[in-house]
Order: C-alpha cells, then structure tokens, then sequence
C-alpha cells in the first residue's frame, strides 16, 4: 500500500534533484512520526530527537536511492528505526542516563508533575513489547490510523486493533494513579448505549 | 434491542481518538507523549538546514557512490598486504619459528624427509604459497568532525583476516585466522 501522499510525492521529486528547501519540507510532514518511531525504540526523548536528526541527514544523502517518491514514510521510518537501534546497541544504558539528565527542575511544580508523568509513562512503556510499544506512540503522538499503523510495521489493521487494546489494558494498570477515577465497566457503557 | 446489544462493540479506535475522546487514559497518554516530544519539533529541519550545505552532507552523485564503494576495498587490500608481508618473510628468515615448530611437532608424518639429522629446529620452512582472505563486516556510526571544517564519516569495521602457507617438502599447510576491530574515518573534501 503506499503510504503517500501526493504532497509528499512532489516534495520527494523536487528533494530527489536536490531542492533543499523541498526536503526540509518533507521533514516537517514527517517529523511527529519520526520522533515516534524513534522514541518507541530508544525511550528517551532527547535521544530520539538526536536519532531523528541524524536520520534526516542520512535521508537526504540516500535519498536518490529511493524507488518510489510514494513509499517515503515508508522507507523514512525504515531509516530512523534502524538508526536508533544501532544507538541502543551501541549504548544500552544513554538513553536512561540522558533521560535523568532531562528531568527538570523540581522547584517548578508543573514542571515536577510533567517529570513524574514522563517518568511513569516511560517505565509503562517500556512494559510493552517493541511492535505495541511503536503502535501506541504512533497512535497517541501522531495520530495514525490502526491501518497506517500495519503498513509500517507489516500487521493488518485488526492486529494493531488488538494489539492497542491490550496495551491500553496494561497501561491503565500502570497508570491507574495518574486517571482521575476508574470508567464504568464495559458491561454498563453497552447497556447504557442499548438503552438509548 | 438484543440485536443491537450484539452488534454494540467496543468502539474501535479511530485515527483521531473520536471514539474515545472522553477515556481520560486517551488524553493522559497524549499529554505524556507531546509533553516530552513536542519540543522536539522542527530541530530536524533546523539541523538539516544548517548542515546540509557542507560538502560531505550534499546529496551524493552516482560518480561519488562508486568512490565510496571502492574504499573498503582498496582498504581491505593495503591490510592483507600488510600483514602478509611481514609474515611471509618472518617465515622465510626464521627457520626456528615456535608456531611452525610446535605445529610440525604435533603432526610428525608430515617432517620433511630430507637429511636424517631434520630435528625441529632444522627445519626450514618455505612457503611456495601465500594465500589471504579477508571477511569483514562494516557498522556505520555516523558523522564525526576531524576538525572544526573537516567531516569524516565514522565506520567500526569487524574484520576476520585468514593467511595461509604450504609447505612444498611435503605439502603440510598452516592457516592463521586473526579477528580484528578497527575504526575507519573516511573524510569529506572541504569547499
């Protein structure tokens, strides 16, 4: 399926003959995803963002390898993936270090509850398996459809369903003292739909 | 009633979290991600713009990729070289090589049958037959700058060098398999 849009289809074409302008276009199209894809796998934000960066660097090096303008998130997501694996191989432990780096002032209660929040998340995450892990960030950070969700990482739309599903379970274990209240049970929320 | 109660499902999740938009784990799991990522955004395209007019971040020609090609080549050659050389003449010079002695040593039938005298350390060993492979495997790290205006692309390179010698007396051969790691900086022309 591709993954395009006629949007990015024209940028790619200008980038591919090396308009610079067109390809920090095609950066800003592409950047949440990015960061999402780049985040799921390294679990540090100023350590994805580096990665993302230096993806786009290498994209726009590579970038008349591409076959098919269509396939770019695509082949995009490819990049910045296998780059923060290679960042996680070669320093298991930077992106938790540089992770307590970021925290930020605890003087700054706002600041301190966005700190617990993230550090909690995190550690929720970081409960997930990597494919779950990268459909929830894709979903909640980018706002992709379940079925954009399988064509990145080769499920069907009805797996990246499922699989949201269950990962919203265990997060909302994890998380439980962040939610204001529980929701009502499933049972009630159908009996309350049928009645109206 | 019973029939819509079956067809009721949960609603699944849509691209924009319409379903469940009022679920506060929804909003909680948004505010969690945008609040470490979005301050992220645009850094990419900053960094792009700022470094994509340096020589070694242009868009590289067909002519260049060939060149690029071409260097784990020339160097995987001037390594075999290397290390063949001094090896070979070590074996030619040195009669009484320990490794060679203790690897005859250890296959008796194989003793030259020259001169009834031929004690280990007699032996002359020479190769008629030098022969190297060399397997290696490159891990790209990025960009690295030698100097303020000098970008270097930084490659880790697991090497796994094979050399091998026969004996022409009886055909006997010794084969060195040595692993390796180095880093390879290959730097970009400056403007």
């Amino acid at each position: 399926m591709a993954d395009g849009s006629l949007e990015t289809s024209r940028w790619v074409a200008l980038a591919v003959s090396g308009d610079r302008s067109a390809f920090a276009r095609l950066i800003g199209l592409h950047e949440r995803r990015s960061l999402a894809t780049a985040f799921a796998v390294v679990g540090c934000a100023a350590t994805a963002a580096d990665v993302v960066q230096d993806a786009m660097l290498r994209a726009w090096q590579r970038i008349h390898e591409l076959q098919d303008p269509e396939r770019f998130a695509s082949w995009l997501s490819r990049i910045v993936r296998n780059l923060a694996i290679d960042t996680l191989r070669r320093s298991p432990r930077a992106a938790a270090s540089m992770e307590r780096l970021s925290l930020v002032p605890v003087h700054d209660p706002d600041a301190a509850e966005q700190s617990e929040l993230a550090d909690r998340l995190n550690g929720a995450l970081a409960e997930l398996d990597a494919t779950t892990r990268l459909a929830v960030t894709l979903r909640y950070f980018d706002n992709l459809s379940s079925a954009q969700i399988g064509d990145m990482v080769g499920l069907s739309g009805a797996a990246i369903d499922m699989r949201l599903s269950r990962a919203r379970g265990v997060l909302r274990k994890k998380l439980s003292c962040l939610l204001p209240a529980e929701p009502p049970a499933l049972a009630d929320t159908v009996m309350h739909r049928g009645v109206m | 009633m019973k029939e819509r109660l079956k067809t009721d499902s949960p609603p699944p999740l849509e691209p924009h979290g319409s379903a469940a938009a009022g679920d506060p784990l929804d909003a909680l799991l948004r505010r969690g991600l945008s609040e470490q990522l979005d301050m992220h955004i645009g850094r990419a395209a900053e960094r792009f713009l700022a470094e994509s007019d340096r020589p070694a971040l242009t868009a590289p020609s067909g002519s260049a990729m060939r060149l690029w090609w071409a260097v784990p080549l020339l160097a995987a050659a001037a390594v075999v070289a290397m290390f063949a050389a001094p090896v070979f003449r070590a074996a030619q010079s040195s009669p009484a090589d320990p490794s060679i002695a203790s690897q005859r040593a250890t296959n008796p039938g194989h003793l030259p049958s020259h001169g009834a005298d031929a004690s280990l350390t007699q032996v002359r060993y020479e190769p008629t037959e030098v022969g190297g492979a060399v397997k290696w495997a490159d891990q790209y790290e990025g960009m690295v700058w030698l100097d303020d205006e000098t970008p270097a692309q930084k490659i880790r390179r697991h090497r796994l060098e094979t050399l091998e010698w026969t004996d022409p007396l009886d055909s006997s051969r010794i084969q060195i398999t040595l692993p390796r790691e180095e880093i390879v900086l290959v730097s970009s022309p400056k403007l």
